[in-house]
């Protein structure tokens, strides 16, 4: 065994988040304030087959009996993350129509693996710091959040994940209303 | 150290006898003082502008204390003095030192330590209004900084029937450390992050002490011993202001903006006084 169980990254998902609060948390609705549009986006291996990748240890024919703390796993991606793209898919501002990559618009704040103490990274810092990560579950998951506060009522975006293996991961938002606590 | 103040305390008493033995001459008397008293402090507060004026959240412990005082008076002319107090805490956070020179009967020349708790509100210099405000390691939010006095000034012994006692003049510089406070916030309704660090340099200023001590000698066990009580008294004043480098990351680490943030003095005063009993030997 290598230290770690490696994984594939072959599906996407995504969650709204509530951000009014202190901290975002996952919400099934899909109304979002104007200056809090945010998502938890997790990437992962579709199979449940992860934990039996572990090779058995040898005991060289003896029977060992031991008492032992439940076990750690870590896990590694077997594909690097080579870029994160948000589409809008309706009118972002009336200046940014639909169907514009609106990235730097977002940041991302990293739940797995945990590289930041509170502030978000960019896009790429974010693909950067993920290379090489030993994780502590067998997914990335991050919150994706708009820095600026949008001026239209709805919003929709295309979440495109570019992986090391040529391979890309789409998932499209929920179409969202935007309403102010006004 | 505060093992070593109250070791250095509680030796005086059997050092007396030990070395009043093998160093005849050294050791002239010892006086071994306990108390009980207030210490107030008063900062002078102005209204601070959008940039935080930290003297407005510095506060010293204003609280009543229980105090234990050794007094060695060497030979010839060298004096001694060590002084803690014990805090409603528990806690022996404040110390005073002081060597006592007296090249004549009525006058001498003393220098002085003193270590005195202080603390800043810091959840009150961090709370922003439309933010949530989070201080990482708040556990560390409640230790004190240390305000040390070193002083130097004159003093005046003085002796009338049955009272004593000894007027000091001193003054010196007082030091604040430098300090490093952040914190995290969140603001409200939105998805905007930010970091905010204060950074605080350490910083000096002039400060004068007047002090009393005035002994009344109630009995004389033996002839070179008596009882009585005391009273101990002091004032200080000085003027300083609390400058800091404030920088705000919002959103991420780039984003950095950076204010070097400067307030006119202000005053503080502090009044300590106390009443107890000593014993000279």
């Amino acid at each position: 065994m290598d230290g770690y169980i490696g994984f594939d990254i072959t599906h996407i998902q995504i969650q709204n988040l509530s951000n009014t609060g202190s901290d975002a948390v996952v919400t099934t609705e899909n109304t979002m304030l104007p200056s809090a549009v945010a998502f938890k986006v997790r990437l992962y291996e579709g199979s449940n087959s992860v934990r039996l990748r572990m090779q058995p240890q040898t005991n060289f024919g003896f029977s060992s009996c031991v008492a032992l703390s439940p076990p750690d796993f870590y896990y590694k991606s077997n594909q690097l993350i080579q870029n994160i793209r948000v589409v809008t898919l309706v009118d972002y501002s009336t200046s940014i129509v639909a169907n514009t990559d609106v990235s730097d618009k977002f940041l991302v704040y990293p739940i797995v693996p945990a590289i930041s103490d509170f502030l978000y990274v960019s896009i790429p810092e974010f693909c950067t710091l993920t290379t090489d990560q030993i994780l502590m579950s067998p997914s990335i998951e991050f919150h994706l959040m708009c820095k600026e506060t949008l001026s239209l009522n709805n919003a929709q975006f295309r979440i495109i994940v570019e992986l090391s293996n040529g391979q890309e991961l789409s998932i499209d938002t929920a179409l969202l209303d935007l309403v102010t606590n006004d | 150290m505060k093992r070593l103040l109250i070791a250095l305390i509680l030796t005086c008493i059997p050092a007396h006898y030990v070395f009043s033995y093998t160093l005849t001459g050294w050791f002239e008397e010892s006086k071994i003082s306990v108390f009980g008293g207030v210490a107030t402090h008063h900062i002078e507060k102005r209204n601070s502008t959008e940039d935080v004026n930290l003297m407005n959240y510095l506060s010293y412990r204003n609280e009543f204390y229980l105090g234990v005082d050794a007094h060695v008076y060497l030979h010839e002319q060298w004096q001694f003095n060590i002084k803690t107090y014990l805090n409603s805490s528990l806690r022996t956070d404040d110390v005073f030192a002081k060597l006592i020179y007296m090249p004549h009967e009525k006058i001498g020349v003393t220098l002085g330590y003193a270590s005195i708790p202080v603390q800043y509100g810091l959840y009150e210099i961090h709370e922003q209004p439309q933010y949530y405000t989070t201080i990482p390691n708040s556990d560390d939010v409640y230790d004190f900084a240390k305000n040390e006095l070193f002083l130097a000034g004159l003093a005046f012994p003085f002796e009338g029937g049955k009272f004593s006692g000894t007027i000091y003049l001193q003054g010196g510089v007082s030091y604040l450390p430098n300090d490093f406070s952040f914190s995290w916030q969140k603001k409200y309704d939105s998805n905007e992050r930010r970091l905010v660090e204060y950074d605080i340099p350490e910083s000096y200023a002039f400060i004068i002490q007047p002090e009393v001590e005035i002994r009344w000698e109630i009995a004389k066990p033996t002839t070179d011993t008596s009882i009585g009580l005391q009273f101990q008294g002091k004032w200080n004043y000085s003027k300083r202001n609390i400058d800091y480098t404030r920088n705000i990351y919002t959103w991420t680490t780039d984003n950095k903006q950076t204010e070097i943030i400067s307030h006119p003095k202000q005053s503080i005063e502090g009044v300590d006084w106390n009443v107890g009993l000593f014993y000279i030997f």
